[in-house]
């Protein structure tokens, strides 16, 4: 199991991410440029936060076509699990590994606090397992449960056409949606105006995440919060299992 | 590299601690941000593209706008609509490649429409 963390120039949470896989974890990591060819070896591959090529032209835009995003879409394409978090659903979304676009935040302010977000679907390799906090409590994922995350972007304005939006409900494929403290869809608990309170979504195969909110920035007690725990967690399940699912393939190869 | 000066300055706020990273990214190419003498002295063809957002996506700049417009005596003002413009310089026109840069790269067809004009 060896987790890939993905760096573009002006990324900015590539440490965060690799602190967790590795501290937090103890997961193999490794960072990669993104003008390697390949993140074949890899079997979770994360693309950190970030303003990546300083948002020119629009998020993402730019490094959706760095030389190693042509590798982290043949992994996807092969099933490999992959999660963008902030910046790095920007990029997923410009390169169309996820449906639809993130634009300005309606209220056009940059907004950085902690935020809840309620577990849409368990039945996901990013959203399905439990983990134990610091103080010994048991967090679960069960469909409905509350994740406290922070949320620091000024383009996390989830926008798609009516179709596609229909697709993400059809196919359970809405992960995360923005709640108040109660766990309640509400307008004022929308802090980006994204579409139906949309904070993270996953593809029709179920291995590329996208989130807006930093899980990585919630695996500590001292940060406020330790619910990114749990989707770290799971991801990391998840793609163990799958590498040992593939192993012998990997021998043969 | 005066257009880019404004995502550096963005970077640094967002965070003072990125400044001393920046050393990592000395090798980074940004081919295709490149301004600083890349100014081209003659040129065939000039090639203008508008990119507008979608009339179905929501244009909040363009909804700020509109209402400091209201509030500058002009209140019947219904919309206002912020896009991009581009001008660029080519040797000679491939305008097949420029329409697929136009929408690959320059604009994206999920939230914004993009108009080409190429002049001689």
């Amino acid at each position: 199991m060896k987790a890939a963390v993905i760096r573009f120039p002006g990324s900015n949470c590539d440490q965060d991410c690799y602190g967790v896989l590795k501290n937090t974890f103890g997961i193999e990591t490794e960072y990669v440029w993104h003008k390697e060819a390949s993140v074949e070896q890899f079997d979770l591959i994360v693309l950190p936060g970030g303003f990546s090529y300083g948002d020119y032209l629009r998020c993402g835009a730019i490094a959706r076509f760095s030389p190693v995003m042509k590798s982290v879409a043949a992994e996807a394409e092969r099933g490999k699990l992959v999660m963008g978090i902030c910046n790095g659903f920007q990029i997923l979304c410009e390169a169309r590994l996820l449906p639809g676009a993130l634009i300005r935040n309606r209220s056009l302010h940059f907004i950085c606090e902690h935020l809840h977000t309620r577990i849409e679907n368990m039945e996901t390799a990013f959203t399905h397992t439990e983990v134990t906090k610091a103080d010994g409590k048991l967090l679960t994922a069960r469909t409905g449960a509350l994740l406290k995350m922070p949320v620091a972007h000024g383009e996390g304005n989830y926008t798609a056409d009516e179709e596609t939006l229909k697709d993400l409900n059809r196919h359970k494929q809405i992960l995360l949606r923005y709640t108040d403290a109660r766990g309640a869809v509400t307008t004022e608990s929308n802090p980006n105006g994204s579409a139906e309170n949309i904070a993270g979504i996953v593809n029709r195969a179920g291995n590329v995440f996208g989130l807006m909110p930093h899980p990585e920035r919630a695996c500590d007690p001292l940060l406020g919060s330790e619910d990114g725990k749990l989707i770290f967690q799971s991801v990391i399940e998840s793609a163990g299992r799958k590498t040992k699912v593939s192993s012998p393939i990997t021998k043969r190869s | 590299m005066r257009d880019g000066g404004r995502g550096q300055f963005r970077l640094c706020i967002v965070s003072l601690s990125e400044i001393g990273r920046f050393a990592i990214y000395e090798d980074a190419q940004f081919s295709p941000l490149e301004t600083g003498g890349g100014r081209i002295q003659s040129s065939a063809m000039k090639a203008k593209v508008t990119v507008m957002p979608k009339k179905s996506v929501l244009d909040p700049q363009g909804v700020a706008v509109r209402d400091a417009m209201r509030h500058h005596g002009l209140p019947d003002v219904t919309s206002v609509r912020i896009g991009k413009f581009m001008e660029i310089e080519v040797e000679a026109a491939d305008e097949a490649k420029l329409h697929e840069i136009c929408r690959d790269l320059l604009s994206n067809p999920v939230i914004e429409d993009y108009e080409l004009t190429v002049e001689a």
